[in-house]
């Protein structure tokens, strides 16, 4: 298994349907996150996810892109300044 | 650290809490990575039952990172206390390590959570359905999150996922193959234009979320006005001193109690506050009058805000 399971059940469904359902799936992370990253969210386990997570970071850090998540209620910083 | 000791981390303090009896879980952008969902945020998101908030702060105090003790973020941080917490209120803490920065932002309730979320745990993370309606946030990144835990969630027989998707297409291909059942289309009207395959689902889809983003904007403006003059309070007392997490506890609680009002949109009244926000999106011809008639009953959301 690739992926957290989201439920403690046993599944329900086909291997017909399953195979539809990833079939859809993939078309949605394809058009709402690319190619690459319907591979890295729908094909790696999480650790390898969590690697390529961490690279890309890393490589986005190295070129100058902020990856911080900017500070709640719109302030410039931690310290409350505007 | 590397991002997989962060999770480790994160996941080990969570083992921690429950060792306490803690009712807690990871939510937010770790909790999409633990379900498939590339994120690029490291913070932890961290839900957590405003009853063990004592137990909470007690751990953070004695948890270092890199020898580098836990301390609230800056100034902008209201109180670990649940009377804040109650109205909507998040606490920010951090570890300034040499590595880098560990943050963790805690909340005493999902936002948007239409139920507690203690209800919907899995493992050491916060149930699908609860980390969704906490991503429906008027940031544009957040929504594909919110549709991809929705099919996951359907996927795994949960019919609450149909409340999550929010891409016409998406919607469309996941009623070729499910049914959804009538008592979700009842709670969600834009379902039955689905179901039909009415040319005005796309429209309706379209304001949902436009509803969403404007009620996450008007709040994240009401409550940074009235976190200002906290703020203010806050630099001054603290003058650039390092406090300790306790001390700084303590003065945070006693700043709060003078300028931070404890739930201002329950104070705004939270029926005004949903009315105004599809006003907003009408007045603002942001919608056509029309399609606010496809809009669903979200006070429910917000329930928790006047319980």
């Amino acid at each position: 298994m690739k992926r957290a399971p989201l439920t403690y059940n046993p599944p329900k469904r086909s291997a017909e349907d399953a195979l539809a359902f990833r079939e859809i799936e993939r078309e949605y992370h394809v058009r709402a996150f690319g190619e690459e990253l319907a591979r890295v969210n729908l094909d790696l386990t999480k650790e390898e996810r969590i690697r390529y997570i961490q690279w890309m970071r890393e490589n986005a850090q190295k070129r100058g892109v902020k990856t911080e998540r900017p500070p709640p209620y719109g302030f410039k910083d931690d310290d409350g300044n505007e | 650290m590397n991002d997989l000791e962060l999770h480790e981390f994160y996941e080990n303090l969570v083992r921690r809490l429950r060792s306490k009896g803690v009712l807690c879980a990871i939510t937010g952008s770790l909790a999409c990575v633990h379900y498939g969902i590339a994120e690029s945020t490291k913070d932890c998101d961290l839900l957590c039952h405003p009853a063990s908030f004592e137990k909470l702060l007690a751990l953070l105090v004695r948890t270092k990172v890199e020898e580098t003790p836990c301390q609230y973020r800056g100034n902008i941080s209201p109180p670990l206390d649940a009377r804040w917490h109650r109205g909507g209120w998040t606490s920010h803490f951090e570890w300034d390590a040499p590595a880098g920065k560990v943050k963790l932002d805690v909340f005493g309730h999902g936002l948007r959570e239409s139920r507690p979320w203690a209800g919907d745990l899995l493992g050491f993370y916060a149930g699908p359905g609860t980390v969704a309606a906490m991503k429906r946030t008027n940031r544009d990144k957040d929504w594909p999150f919110v549709d991809s835990l929705g099919v996951r969630m359907i996927e795994a027989g949960n019919d609450e996922g149909w409340l999550h998707l929010f891409e016409r297409d998406n919607l469309l291909r996941m009623l070729e193959r499910h049914d959804c059942p009538d008592a979700v289309v009842r709670l969600r009207p834009s379902l039955k234009l689905a179901r039909e395959k009415d040319s005005r689902l796309a429209g309706a889809l379209l304001a949902e979320r436009l509803l969403w983003e404007e009620l996450d904007r008007v709040r994240v403006q009401m409550l940074e006005r009235f976190l200002r003059p906290y703020v203010n309070a806050m630099r001054k007392a603290s003058a650039g001193r390092k406090l300790s997490l306790p001390a700084d506890h303590e003065l945070r609680v006693e700043i709060a109690a003078e300028h931070l009002p404890e739930n201002p949109l329950a104070d705004f009244g939270v029926e005004k506050y949903v009315a105004e926000c599809r006003q907003n999106l009408v007045t603002g011809q942001i919608i056509h009058p029309d399609i606010a008639r496809w809009l669903p009953d979200v006070g429910t959301y917000f329930n928790w805000l006047e319980s």
